[in-house]
C-alpha cells in the first residue's frame, strides 16, 4: 500500500468519524436502547454462527498438501501409472476403427497436462483413463471442477476441460489479535498451504492407429 | 496505611469516572457507527489472495478492530478538549484525578469496544453467509480459552494503547494549537520517510515489535510499559495545564 492510499484512505475516515461523530449528540435512554439492540444482534449472530455456519458449512481439513504427488512424476521418474489410482477420475472406453488419428484439444493446459500413451495390441477400442489430483487449501479438498472429457470426432480425438473455472473461496480466519498468539499467519500469502491440481491422461491406443497431435501436447510414450 | 489525600483522590476519581461513563455514553453511538461501516468494508473479505486459476477471500473482524482503535484515538483526543475538560468542572481537584479517571474510562471503552468489535465479526461472517449464499471453508484454528483470553486481552490492549495515544496527542495539542497543524505534518512526513526506507523505516520496526510479538507474557510487558510511557508523558504534559 503506497503513502498516497493511505492518507486517501485517512481522509475516507475522518470523514467517518465526522459522520459518527454526530450521533454522540444522541443521548438518554435512546442511546441505552441502540447499544442494547447492537449487543443482542451481535449475540444473535455469534449464536448463528456457531449452530449453523460452523456445524455444517465450515471445513478443516488435515490433508497434508505435500503428500500429494504430482502426477507428472509418471513421466520424470518413471513411477507406474499403478501408483496413482487414487487419483483414477475417469475412465472411457472410445470405439475407433480408423488407421489414422490425430489429437486435439481446447483450453487444455498441455504445460500441466501430460498425455500418456501407451500402445497395445490391435483391436477397436481407445481406453482412456484421467487422472486428477485433488486442489487442497489449507488441508481442505476443495476441488471444484471437474477432470477432462475426451471425445471422438471422425479421425479427431477431442481434449477438452471440462466446466473450468476460476476457483473462488471464502476463508474464514482467526482475527489478527488471536492469530497472533495461535502460530495462525499473519498475513495472507504468509506460506499458504495451497496444491494445485494435476492432471494426466492416459491413453491405450491400438498400436496400428498412427498418430498425429498439437505441436505443442505434452506426449510421452510409455514404450519409450 | 492509606494517606487521607489519597483516599480523596480515589473517591473523586471513582465520582469523576462514574459522571464520565454516564455523560460520554453517546460516544458508544459513533463506535457502532464505525463498527457498521467496517462490518460493510468487509463483506467483500478483509484480504484477497490469488494465482493464475485460483482466488481466495478472506473473512475477519480486523476491519472492525483497527476501526475501533482509531475510534478509541479518536474519542481520547477528545476527551482533552476544552468543552470536555470545561464539563468535570465539579469534580477536578487536580489534574492527575482527572487523567486517571479519563483513563479509566478509555480502559472501560476498550474493553467495549474490543468485545464488540470481535464479535462483530461474527455478525459479518453470517452477513456474508446468508446474503450471498458463498460456500466458506474455515481455516480458523478452533478456540479454546487460552487463545480466547490472550486474542481478547490483546485487543483490548491495542484499543487500550491507541486511546492513551490518541489522548497523548491530545494533551500535546492543548498545550499549543501548533501542534495541531504540525503534528499531521509530522505524521505524514513519517509516512513518507517509511515508505523510502521500506523494511528498515521505523514505521516497519514498530508495527513488528507490536504485531509481530508471538509471546503473550513479552507482548503483555510491551503493551503495559507503552501504557505507563505514555501515561507519564500526558500526565506531566497535563500537569503544566491550569486546574479548574
Amino acid at each position: 500500500m503506497n503513502v498516497l492510499m493511505l492518507l486517501v484512505i485517512l481522509v475516507v475516515f475522518g470523514i467517518l468519524l465526522n459522520f459518527a461523530n454526530k450521533v454522540t449528540m444522541i443521548r438518554g435512554k435512546r442511546t441505552y436502547w441502540i447499544i442494547g439492540t447492537y449487543i443482542s444482534v451481535l449475540f444473535i449472530a455469534v449464536a448463528l454462527y456457531f449452530t449453523i455456519l460452523n456445524k455444517d458449512d465450515s471445513r478443516r481439513g488435515d490433508i497434508n498438501a505435500h503428500e500429494i504427488p504430482n502426477l507428472e512424476q509418471v513421466i520424470y521418474e518413471n513411477k507406474s501409472i499403478e501408483e496413482f489410482e487414487p487419483y483414477l477420475t475417469k475412465q472411457q472406453q472410445l470405439h475407433y476403427n480408423n488407421d489414422e488419428l490425430h489429437i486435439n484439444s481446447a483450453e487444455v493446459d498441455y504445460t500441466n497436462t501430460p498425455i500418456l500413451i501407451e500402445r497395445k495390441s490391435a483391436d477397436d477400442f481407445i481406453d482412456v483413463s484421467i487422472y486428477q489430483t485433488p486442489n487442497v487449501v489449507e488441508g481442505i479438498d476443495v476441488t471444484d471442477y471437474e477432470a477432462l472429457s475426451v471425445t471422438l470426432i471422425d479421425e479427431v480425438m477431442l481434449i477438452l476441460l471440462d466446466d473450468y473455472r476460476e476457483l473462488h473461496l471464502d476463508v474464514y480466519k482467526n482475527d489478527f489479535p488471536i492469530r497472533q498468539f495461535t502460530g495462525e499467519k499473519i498475513f495472507e500469502d504468509d506460506h499458504f498451504s495451497f496444491s494445485r491440481p494435476t492432471q494426466l491422461i492416459h491413453l491405450s491406443i491400438p498400436e496400428h492407429i498412427e498418430l498425429t497431435m498439437d505441436e505443442n501436447a505434452y506426449v510421452h510414450y510409455t514404450s519409450e | 496505611m492509606m494517606s487521607l489525600s489519597t483516599i480523596k483522590l480515589f473517591q473523586v476519581v471513582k465520582k469523576q469516572y462514574n459522571f464520565k461513563l454516564k455523560a460520554n455514553i453517546g460516544l458508544f453511538n459513533s463506535l457502532i457507527i464505525l463498527q457498521l461501516f467496517g462490518i460493510l468494508f468487509s463483506l467483500g473479505g478483509t484480504g484477497q489472495m490469488g494465482g493464475s486459476f485460483y482466488n481466495l477471500s478472506f473473512y475477519t473482524a480486523d476491519y472492525m478492530i483497527i476501526f475501533t482503535m482509531i475510534w478509541a484515538f479518536a474519542i481520547a483526543f477528545q476527551l482533552t478538549t476544552k468543552d470536555y475538560r470545561n464539563a468535570e468542572f465539579i469534580f477536578v481537584t487536580n489534574r492527575l484525578g482527572s487523567d486517571l479517571s479519563n483513563v479509566l474510562f478509555l480502559l472501560t471503552a476498550s474493553i467495549i469496544g474490543a468485545v464488540t468489535a470481535l464479535l462483530s465479526g461474527y455478525l459479518s461472517k453470517v452477513i456474508v453467509y446468508f446474503a450471498f449464499k458463498k460456500e466458506i471453508i474455515n481455516v480458523a484454528q478452533p478456540l479454546t480459552i487460552k487463545p480466547l483470553i490472550y486474542g481478547l486481552s490483546a485487543t483490548v490492549l491495542f484499543i487500550f494503547v491507541f486511546s492513551l495515544l490518541g489522548y497523548f496527542f491530545g494533551a500535546i495539542v492543548q498545550l499549543n494549537r501548533v501542534f495541531m497543524i504540525l503534528l499531521p505534518i509530522l505524521f505524514i512526513g513519517f509516512l513518507l520517510i517509511a515508505a523510502r526506507a521500506g523494511e528498515d523505516s521505523l514505521l516497519i520496526i514498530l508495527f513488528e515489535f507490536y504485531f509481530q510479538e508471538f509471546s503473550f507474557p513479552v507482548f503483555l510487558i510491551k503493551m503495559i510499559v507503552t501504557s505507563l510511557l505514555l501515561f507519564t508523558g500526558f500526565t506531566l504534559i497535563t500537569n503544566r495545564q491550569e486546574v479548574k
